[in-house]
């Protein structure tokens, strides 16, 4: 039972970070129709930059967590500059898709330039919890666990009353349904995909962030996290929020419970097998718009 | 005198062609030499140096170089129907584990082993295409890079048999190419072979399907391609190529590795494809080419393998998008429009009798349909969104005749007509084609001779006028598939005698310039170049919604005259339309659809008059039939 | 007194030139028509007012101020509101959400939008009915509405219309054209592009006629109607 409980926390921490990542997808898809390919990079810029700032600079944690968020936001009004405006017109044979090559490349450029900048090692990133956990019923739960969870939550809270509520989230998630007649009424369209880079960017830092005291900061993980929370937005229908969270925190328990019965080398298996699984059925995921859009 | 080639005539780059098979064929020293010389050539203002030599290690290079080559061909079959695929980086290894096993553990011969690997990649392709079937497009691209991972997963995870991380050792050469220069052979004649399927496969009736799904798989269906067929074809023939690829490449570095199959590999192919122009013949070759060197030359002046040639082409994916979207080729193509000649362009087929009997002669040159009932739908049901979007509805035309359907908006008029095209199954009802039931699928019942013209004009906007209509005489093509990726004397017969009907069809419904792109065309041109699509695949029956939206007047006289012709020449038309004068002249039968149901059906006088009809739809003033002031 | 003038407009896409010395002058509180075929360039020269096309040369003013080239935003702003052909709604949006993001441009606090949106309300009861509904579920009729309401939360002084009558059944047109006429009464200037020229010039004050991007003929609707190239050629 002890176990049981143990590896229900695991997997709703995992569960958190894929929903977290998986937002950041989503907030930027419904803005622009691109699917940011970098994102995991992001991510794992935020574990990186974020230990440089707190463990080798030694910044108070919230402090490197803020500066963190914000250099992550920074790199997404890069990204949306560099990599997708003018990008979006441009075919490659495909329509318009000529981003999937260019924010593939932005990504391979934060990976190597990450990668050279701070070397391929592991690096260690201490709790910065003022407690170190708590215990109930015998299970003891580091505080970190609580902290990601708490703000996988809160975040989608957030995000969900943002672009639901708000007129700014509403002309977010107006512009990708059909960019020229948002343009034509006077909505700044480039504007708003500068918006959503940059809350997409902050978001894939945060979680970096989050999860750097639980799994230590690597630079090579930004692919699989990346794959894994898209696998999250995917099944759950991008671009719902909800379906982020439920999507998130489902894998994450799908995948410690499956790992557990199947040994560790089918720890991506399991959550892309999911994948596929949910995708054949439901092309469009579980809370995906409707009409079965071709993202 | 007609004289034309077609496909992508390029007779300068046929030269280059056969240069470089030249090349090829004077042996692993000659290619090495150059290929080390232009490609050093290519980095030669970061290295500083351009080395032309022919030692071992540039051997080494210039057949990985081809090898690489191989598996791009293949993936740019995919490419061209519309796919991204980012996990071929899993097919090359299924193929080099595969003849790494079956010669190491298992004995066999390798030339045993290379076509059964390749073949086994291709049955995996068969597994992991299907999918593609149902994602779009960017999402079918996160998939395959999962299979990419997952792959290196397996190998990692099944270590008693693939050595996991440690490898696998000692594969070897097979006599009689067991030297590295011996070995430049084998792999020549597999390229070669390779480029002349891949390229054949390109220009064929199967290439052009590709393309046209890649296009708009709505309009293919349309004319009958079945897209999930066409995806799922190249998928699989994309896998066996890179497969065979990597069956070569196992004997040629004699130590496989998880490491060599990583995602960034697949990114990379895909970067060849792209860069040199995809979907195009030669594209692939360009880009393999150009960005082989990049990490050896990284290598050699920084010293740090990985990261900086990532850091490279990471920039090079960037700057390509915003320079060269299209890949070298169109850049090539865009140079040659602006300062060559236009001499390898069909010649156009002038006509100079009218439209109408041009039209004319162009149907009656199609067998006439006996007379019958062409279509029988009865009781047709749908929900859609909570309502009964159609509640019963009979629609029955006979051999010439014209069936028009109106009703107000949310009548249940779209829902119809997609059901009776098959792109939505009915709950309940029965469809027939003449006397036969055929299933609810857009394709199917194209094929049983159903044609359907769209709101908008949906036109394959990337291919040329007369590639529009050879999609659609493709499907009535007599030459087998196998005939076109030989290029079979009868197979390039056909060809011919398809582009010359093409190039009539077009001239008849007054489109007079077949190599116009059809995304240049204006909005009247759009509609005429639908048209001809329509009439190339033979119709007996033909659907057209709203053509007459947004013509003016003089337009819709001509469609007017179309339709009549079509009429007289025993195709039935099932007419969805706003336009109530048109309705009244040109239809035999009018139902009126309202809230899902028919409440009125009869000759266009009957329903004219009907008081529902015009409560419901048509109104009292001016706004109905008097668009001419003529009622 | 005309609000809105252009002068001479040369526009286009890229390298391809569209509208040829266009000039019109609509008067403040009119309907004023255009027609023409299709690709004769009535959607352009509206996307030109909007400023979602290149201008070449000439001039487009609104009350004296300068518009030409300005941004969507700008011209917005400047009291012009943009209704697109084929509706363009966004489908997946309720029709509330719809009618705010319509006030965008104009930055409404909370309560200017509730204001506005009962008042589109009033005009067009339908949409007050379906107001949570997805716009996507509407018919071609109600998201005319809508559209029509869209722009006027941006608290216009000039309307671009453009073909509000495609797709619709003959019932419909009526309907939407008898709300175009009130909105005109009720002190709104129009400037309508229409296929259905027979219509639109029954409601319209002035007209001119595009073919192939240059004006070929304008003055009131009236002698339009009665004009013998103008009815051979667009009223058949």
């Amino acid at each position: 039972m002890t176990w049981v409980l143990e590896t229900t926390m695991i997997g709703l921490t995992t569960g958190a970070v894929y929903a977290l990542i998986a937002m950041g997808y989503n907030v930027v898809f419904a803005t622009t129709g691109v699917l940011n390919f970098a994102h995991g990079e992001f991510f794992m810029g935020g574990m990186m930059i974020g230990a440089f700032l707190f463990v080798t600079v030694g910044l108070p944690a919230p402090v490197a967590l803020l500066a963190t968020v914000l250099i992550g936001a920074l790199a997404g009004i890069i990204e949306e500059r560099l990599a997708v405006r003018g990008a979006i017109e441009k075919g490659t044979g495909l329509g318009s898709s000529g981003w999937v090559l260019s924010t593939l490349g932005f990504g391979i450029i934060i990976q190597a330039g990450i990668t050279l900048w701070r070397g391929p090692e592991l690096r260690t990133f201490p709790s910065f919890m003022p407690f170190d956990s708590i215990t109930i019923f015998d299970v003891t739960i580091t505080s970190q666990r609580i902290l990601i969870i708490v703000a996988a939550l809160a975040v989608g809270a957030a995000m969900y009353i943002f672009l639901e509520k708000s007129l700014l989230g509403r002309a977010l998630g107006a512009v990708e349904q059909d960019p020229d007649a948002a343009r034509l009424r006077g909505i700044p369209v480039v504007r708003l995909g500068v918006i959503a880079f940059a809350i997409g960017g902050g978001l894939g830092a945060l979680a970096g962030f989050l999860t750097a005291p639980l799994s230590a900061a690597v630079s090579s993980v930004g692919l699989v996290f990346g794959l894994k929370g898209f696998i999250a937005a995917a099944v759950g229908g991008i671009p719902s929020i909800k379906g982020a969270l439920i999507a998130g925190f489902g894998l994450g328990l799908l995948e410690v419970f499956g790992v557990a019965w199947l040994g560790a080398g089918y720890r991506d298996a399991i959550v892309f097998g999911a994948l596929i699984v949910v995708l054949m059925i439901r092309p469009a995921g579980l809370f995906g718009a409707g009409v079965v859009r071709a993202v | 005198m007609e004289k034309f080639t077609f496909g992508a005539p390029a007779s300068r780059l046929r030269y280059l062609g056969l240069l470089t098979l030249a090349l090829l064929i004077a042996g692993p020293q000659v290619f090495a030499t150059l290929f080390s010389g232009l490609t050093s050539l290519i980095v030669a203002p970061f290295t500083g140096s351009v080395e032309f030599t022919s030692s071992r290690y540039e051997i080494f290079n210039a057949e990985l170089l081809l090898i690489y080559v191989v598996v791009v061909l293949g993936l740019n079959l995919i490419f061209q129907a519309g796919m991204i695929s980012l996990g071929h980086s899993a097919f090359f290894l299924f193929g080099a584990y595969g003849v790494g096993l079956l010669t190491i553990k298992a004995d066999w011969s390798f030339w045993l082993a290379m076509p059964t690997a390749a073949v086994i990649a291709g049955l995996i392709g068969l597994v992991l295409g299907a999918p593609a079937l149902r994602l779009g497009l960017f999402t079918l691209a996160m998939v395959t890079m999962g299979y990419g991972i997952v792959s290196e997963d397996m190998l990692l995870e099944w270590r008693s048999i693939t050595g996991g991380g440690d490898g696998l050792a000692g594969v070897e050469k097979p006599a009689p190419f067991d030297s590295i220069e011996s070995y430049y052979w084998l792999v020549v004649i597999v390229v070669v072979v390779v480029f002349l399927f891949t390229r054949n496969w390109l220009r064929s009736p199967i290439g052009r399907a590709g393309k046209a799904t890649a296009d708009n798989e709505v309009a293919a269906g349309s004319v009958g391609i079945d897209v999930r067929v066409v995806k799922l074809r190249a998928f699989v023939v994309s896998g066996t190529i890179a497969g065979l690829g990597g069956a070569l490449y196992a004997p040629l570095i004699g130590f496989l590795s998880p490491g060599a199959f990583t995602v960034d590999l697949a990114v990379l192919f895909l970067l060849m494809v792209l860069l040199g122009g995809g979907g195009t013949v030669i594209g692939p070759i360009i880009g393999a080419f150009v960005l082989f060197r990049i990490p050896l030359a990284v290598e050699d002046i920084t010293g740090e393998a990985g990261n900086v040639s990532l850091l490279v082409y990471g920039v090079v994916l960037i700057a390509s998008v915003h320079l060269v979207p299209q890949g070298f080729m169109s850049a090539w193509w865009f140079l040659r429009a602006r300062f060559g000649r236009s001499d390898d362009r069909a010649e156009r087929i002038v006509q100079e009798t009218s439209d109408d009997a041009a039209f004319e002669s162009v149907l009656a040159q199609l067998p006439r349909p006996e007379d019958a009932r062409q279509l029988d739908a009865r009781g047709l049901r749908r929900r859609m969104g909570g309502v009964q979007a159609v509640d019963g509805v009979d629609l029955a035309v006979d051999t010439g005749q014209v069936h028009a359907l109106i009703g107000p908006n949310g009548s249940g008029k779209t829902t119809t007509l997609n059901l009776l095209s098959g792109y939505v199954e009915p709950d309940q009802g029965t469809f027939e084609l003449k006397g036969q039931p055929v299933a609810a699928a857009g394709h199917v019942r194209a094929r049983a001779g159903l044609g359907r013209t769209f709101q908008t004009p949906l036109l394959f906007d990337g291919m040329s006028c007369v590639e529009n209509v050879l999609v659609a005489l493709d499907r009535h093509r007599q030459a087998s598939n196998l005939a076109y990726l030989l290029r079979l004397p009868a197979a390039r017969r056909e060809e011919r005698l398809h582009w010359r009907r093409a190039c009539e069809i077009l001239a008849a419904v007054g489109l007079h310039d077949p190599e116009r792109r059809a995304d240049v065309l204006p909005p009247g041109e759009r509609r005429l170049l639908e048209l001809a699509r329509l009439v190339a695949a033979r119709p007996s029956v033909v659907l057209m919604d709203e053509p007459a939206a947004g013509l003016t007047h003089a337009e819709i006289e001509h469609l007017e005259r179309m339709v009549r012709v079509m009429a007289s020449a025993g195709i039935s038309v099932v007419l969805v339309e706003h336009h109530v004068d048109l309705v009244l002249r040109l239809a035999d039968t009018v139902t009126v659809l309202d809230f899902g149901k028919v409440i009125a059906h009869g000759s266009p006088a009957e329903v004219r008059e009907h008081p529902d009809v015009v409560a419901a739809y048509l109104g009292t003033s001016t706004a109905s039939g008097t668009e001419g002031g003529v009622s | 007194m005309s609000l809105l003038s252009i002068r001479e407009l040369n526009a286009g896409y890229g390298l391809v030139p569209v509208l040829h010395d266009v000039s019109l002058e609509v008067a403040e509180g009119e309907i004023m028509t255009v027609i023409g075929s299709n690709g004769a360039g009535k959607s352009t020269l509206l996307r030109t007012i909007s400023g979602l096309t290149d201008v070449r040369s000439g001039s487009v003013t609104m009350d004296g101020r300068e518009l030409t080239g300005g941004s969507p935003a700008v011209v917005g702003r400047a009291g012009i509101a943009h209704v697109p052909e084929n509706r363009r709604v966004f489908a997946a949006h309720s029709v509330e959400d719809n009618l705010h993001l319509g006030a965008y441009v104009r930055g409404a606090s909370r309560r200017e939008l509730a204001v506005d949106t009962a008042r589109v309300y009033e005009q067009f009861p339908v949409l007050g009915e379906r107001h949570r509904q997805k716009a996507g579920t509407l018919s071609g009729g109600e998201q005319q509405m809508l559209a029509i309401g869209m722009a006027l939360m941006a608290r216009p002084r000039l309307m671009l219309l453009d073909e509000p009558s495609l797709g619709l059944a003959p019932i419909v047109v009526e309907r939407v054209f008898a709300a175009i006429s009130d909105l005109a009464r009720d002190g709104m200037t129009i400037l309508l592009i229409e296929q259905f020229a027979h219509a639109a010039l029954q409601i319209a004050d002035h007209g001119v006629v595009l073919h192939l991007g240059e004006v070929i003929a304008s003055g009131d609707a009236a002698s339009l109607q009665q004009d013998d190239a103008v009815r051979r050629a667009y009223l058949g």
